[in-house]
């Protein structure tokens, strides 16, 4: 009893439950405005049938040429709600809008070397290891990223998702 | 020598009180120099001085600033202190001097945004359009003319909003006419927002088709998805298509899909033909439509919760409709109620998602239920593995306390409690390869056996069930850190005891931070400095105030963001999401708390304490406006913490209601006395004469007033108080003895205020006797509770007896009528 709808700003004081869980950040106010204002269709929340926010996935369109990709940067459920296969539905959302709306080529994301349980997921939805980034976590737990990829209908020859081959540093990563 | 772009580099690095020292120096060579007193204005914002900022912007307006490195500095010194009407004005004069500067013209234009000045900016967007031929400017011009009418039909003006409707509309046909306007996916929107202001639904419609078919360009522009599938049905409901609601949704729902809406949508739908008198579609064929797709999923695997659980809701639906409404021929609630926990049961969201539905089996059926579940978990689940067992036992102990088993008559509470422990125990063990960030299986019975305890306290008021509940929770977070309802919990208890400095690791922990501040920073705000957590309520205060101020400084700009963007739809959601914050009542009351406790914790002097007050009267409503609640907005998220308890015991909206009524009415005295102790240090004249009679008019009328009620309430009562009782009690004697540590301050001369002469300002003596007495009294309370009782009580009653002398009687009902005057 999912309901999947566009995030709004008066979901920013309802979004505690998923908030409060230590591995989600919750950012300043211009982070999320910057995202409902450029990105509305790639702010997406699940809601249950008794109003209560489940999770919400945070994403964004960037690039250039046949780098043209859909991004992934917060995808987070609350403790209550995993295991449902929601993280799933709100991935198939933006990969839609990123395939469909967008034409993109791939959609990326960064998930935590140490995060098996993730990995695992993205893998499951077709997400292959494009490369590792050296050190791109830093903070509290500083740790290396993989950076994941899938290749949208554009990209028919899945070359964009093909591993890279070699490690890199974040001043190595692309600046769209 | 000190330059401007070493201030500049200061900033830059975030060396924020070396660019003041800078920024005084280059001020003192030249005191005219506007862009030193605009780098000065910076590091004060960035600071958190906005009282002295304030002042620099209010010295800067009155100059005459030509230079463009001057202008800019200024211009960032204005952003940043959210002066955004002086920066209209810069550009508006910027612009008049070159109105063919295109760049120049689309700042002008967002800076009017900003400050909501629209009603040039029609003209302004089309000299862009016509210059540039650029279309982006053209949809500014159409977006104006559409929130121009929105505005002035919310006010009232209906031929007036239609009239800038007409106009948007007329822009927008004559775009598509025309075949070298290229419309855009953001102008396609705006397009059916237009329409749908103006009641066309039928042209969203076929606007939706003529895309559909490429009608506006080479490929479509809103494609198909759930965002055009939910424009469709919106138009169907405003169109009483209730047909092609159920045309569009009912394939949804025969796939076995998990999306809510479409269940929704089909029941909606019925229902509206069903009073319509149309039986195109009955509540039979629902009944057909859901039982099928509830046969389908209980013979999945892994079925979706949407199909199970709409039956519920159709049951709900129909029960409210009345006992003349149709009874539905889907599975009965106790099926469903079983069919979930067979499918769902070892998931805790099944707790959360039926909740509303338990009321829909009597008191017999949810016993068949629970012995039901019991049932089929020694039979069917009994292969299960360990953990998803302790998760269906600890759900079901969930359904008892929500189904009032735990407050039984004849619960032994004690046993039960018991009971819940040793089961939290004996699941401990299954969650041992858990990573930290997951939640214990066990949790459930640990936070469920504190709240007995906590039971047990309201009935017997003995203090050690309560010690109890808090030390099996901290046992809990030690394997399960990231559950925040356990540290939740926590806090809440030891607050309510009073014991907030234990609470303070707890409360750090959940990390709370940003928009949290606004939204669930009361679960430790509304305890810290009452219970004398100075230091943690003033970081707390200090993060809550840099929150604020981001605000009031960013989310202006993304009024702007939206046209240059085309995400035209969140612009009035902005709006909305800058008047929430700006109407904040924790928002505020951070603005009262952090001078509040500034003030009695640090010397400031005289001049810091003026000007800050001088803000903070400029910056908060004026007091009429705590005539009327409304005129605030309780941000809150009351339902953060989850609640199992029955019913009839869990809190309702009324309750929520009350709770926010109790949190203005304490702002409400906090904020007199803000106004208070301003009106004290903004006096020109005879100062000591009024800090007698205002410090007599705190002390026996606002404080006072709450502190009787409050104690009256928990003295004269027969039973013995129960937790909120003695809570509401510390509350407002904490109240009390914050109030009165100010009081003191001026009483013993040790605080800013003192007489011109230097001198103590003079305070009756009655009154320092009073607030001694009662800031004593306060302390005994939190130590020992009976005790203390009867001590406030005699203080109250020698306080009664001092009221009864001329000199009181003045102040005290003036005071008392202005507090009384607003449901106190």
């Amino acid at each position: 009893m999912t309901t999947l709808r566009e995030f709004t700003c008066d979901d920013l004081w309802k979004f505690n439950k998923v908030n409060l869980d230590p591995l989600t950040e919750t950012y300043n106010m211009s982070f999320y405005l910057l995202y409902l204002a450029q990105w509305p269709e790639y702010f997406t929340v699940a809601e249950s049938s008794s109003g209560n926010l489940m999770g919400y996935i945070m994403g964004k369109v960037e690039g250039t040429g046949d780098d043209w990709h859909g991004h992934v940067t917060a995808l987070t459920v609350a403790p209550e709600y995993r295991r449902l296969g929601l993280a799933n539905q709100l991935m198939g959302e933006l990969e839609h809008i990123s395939d469909k709306q967008h034409e993109g080529y791939f959609v990326d994301l960064f998930v935590r070397k140490s995060n098996d349980v993730a990995i695992g997921m993205y893998k499951g939805l077709g997400y292959d290891i494009y490369r590792k980034v050296i050190g791109y976590y830093s903070g509290e737990y500083p740790e290396d990223a993989y950076d994941m990829r899938k290749s949208l209908s554009r990209d028919t020859g899945k070359v964009k998702m093909k591993p890279l081959g070699r490690d890199i540093y974040p001043h190595e990563l692309e600046r769209w | 020598m000190v330059k401007p772009d070493d201030v500049k580099t200061s900033l830059d690095e975030g060396r924020n009180t070396a660019a003041l020292q800078q920024a005084t120096l280059l001020l003192k060579k030249d005191k005219t120099n506007p862009e030193a007193k605009a780098l000065k204005g910076l590091a004060l914002v960035r600071l958190n001085r906005d009282d002295e900022a304030d002042e620099i912007v209010k010295e800067l307006r009155s100059m005459t600033i030509e230079d463009d490195d001057s202008i800019q500095t200024v211009m960032m010194c204005y952003r940043e202190h959210g002066a955004y009407r002086d920066i209209r004005n810069v550009y508006e004069t910027r612009y008049k001097k070159n109105p063919d500067d295109l760049e120049l013209a689309a700042q002008y234009f967002m800076s009017m945004v900003r400050v909501g000045d629209l009603d040039v900016l029609p003209k302004v967007a089309m000299d862009m359009h016509r210059k540039s031929k650029s279309n982006t400017y053209y949809f500014w011009a159409v977006m104006i003319q559409y929130i121009q009418g929105r505005t002035k039909r919310a006010a009232g003006d209906a031929a007036g909003g239609t009239i800038h409707l007409t106009m948007a509309l007329r822009l927008l046909e004559r775009a598509v006419d025309d075949e070298s306007f290229e419309m855009s996916r953001e102008g396609l929107r705006l397009y059916t927002m237009v329409l749908q202001e103006m009641d066309k639904f039928e042209d969203i419609l076929a606007l939706l088709d003529k895309d559909a078919g490429a009608g506006y360009g080479p490929k479509r522009l809103l494609p198909e998805g759930r965002e055009v599938t939910q424009m469709k049905i919106n138009c169907y409901k405003r169109l009483n298509r209730h047909a092609d609601i159920i045309a569009t949704s009912t394939p949804t729902i025969q796939d076995g899909s998990d999306d809510w809406t479409a269940y929704t949508n089909v029941m909606d739908a019925a229902v509206a033909l069903n009073e319509a008198g149309d039986s195109s579609f009955t509540f039979a064929q629902v009944d057909g439509l859901l039982s099928a797709a509830f046969g389908k999923a209980t013979t999945q695997d892994k079925p979706q919760r949407a199909p199970l659980l709409a039956c519920l809701e159709w049951h709900a639906r129909m029960r409210a409709r009345g006992d003349a409404a149709h009874t539905p021929a889907v599975p009965a609630p106790l099926e469903a109620f079983v069919a979930l926990f067979k499918a769902t049961g070892a998931k805790r969201c099944m707790f959360f998602d039926t909740k509303p539905y338990v009321s829909l089996m009597d008191d017999a059926t949810q016993r068949k239920f629970l012995d039901e579940c019991s049932a089929w978990m020694e039979a069917d689940g009994a292969e299960e593995p360990e953990s998803k067992r302790v998760l269906r036992s600890s759900l079901l102990a969930l359904y008892r306390r929500f189904m009032g088993r735990h407050h039984d008559d004849d619960a032994d509470t004690d046993a039960l409690h018991r009971d819940l422990v040793e089961k939290f125990n004996a699941a401990k063990p299954c969650g041992a390869d858990l990573k930290p960030s997951e939640l214990q299986y066990s949790d459930t019975y640990a936070l469920l056996a504190a709240h007995v305890a906590v039971d047990a306290f309201a009935r017997t008021d003995d203090r050690a069930h309560v010690d109890r509940a808090i030390k099996l929770l901290e046992d809990a977070i030690t394997a399960s850190s990231s559950n925040p309802q356990l540290r939740l919990l926590i806090v809440k208890l030891l607050c309510l005891q009073g014991r907030v400095y234990e609470a303070v690791p707890h409360w750090e922990a959940l990390q709370v931070k940003q928009i949290q501040y606004d939204s669930i920073g009361y679960v430790f705000f509304d305890h810290a400095a009452r219970l004398g957590a100075y230091d943690t309520a003033l970081s707390l205060l200090e993060g809550a105030a840099t929150f604020t101020r981001s605000c009031e400084v960013d989310v202006p700009e993304f009024l702007c963001r939206s046209f240059l963007y085309g995400s035209f739809h969140k612009y009035e959601e902005f709006v909305r999401c800058q008047e929430k914050l700006h109407r904040s009542l924790q928002l505020a009351s951070v603005v009262c708390e952090r001078f509040l406790l500034n003030f009695v914790r640090t010397k400031f002097t005289r001049a810091r304490v003026t000007s800050w007050l001088q803000f903070i009267v400029s910056t908060l409503p004026p007091p009429s406006a705590l005539d009327d609640e409304k005129t605030f907005s309780d941000n809150s998220q009351a339902e953060v913490m989850d609640s199992s308890d029955p019913q009839a015991r869990s809190p309702t909206s009324g309750d929520f209601e009350r709770m926010k009524t109790a949190r203005f009415n304490y702002f409400r005295v906090r904020y007199l006395l803000v106004q208070t102790v301003a009106s004290l240090v903004l006096s020109r004249q005879s100062l000591a004469e009024r800090a007698e009679a205002l410090v007599d008019a705190i002390a026996r009328g606002a404080v006072l007033t709450a502190a009787e009620e409050a104690c009256a309430a928990a003295v004269a009562s027969p039973d013995q108080p129960d937790l909120e009782t003695i809570h509401a009690v510390i509350e407002v004697l904490s109240l009390v003895s914050f109030t009165v540590s100010i009081v003191q301050e001026w009483i013993s001369g040790d605080a800013v205020l003192k007489q011109p002469n230097g001198e103590p300002v003079r305070v009756n003596k009655t009154v320092r006797q009073t607030v001694r007495a009662l800031a004593e009294a306060f302390h005994a309370v939190v130590v020992n509770k009976d005790q203390a009782m009867a001590r406030v009580q005699g203080v109250l009653s020698t306080a009664e007896e001092a009221a009864k002398t001329p000199s009181y009687k003045s102040s005290l009902k003036a005071f008392r009528a202005a507090f009384k005057s607003s449901n106190h």
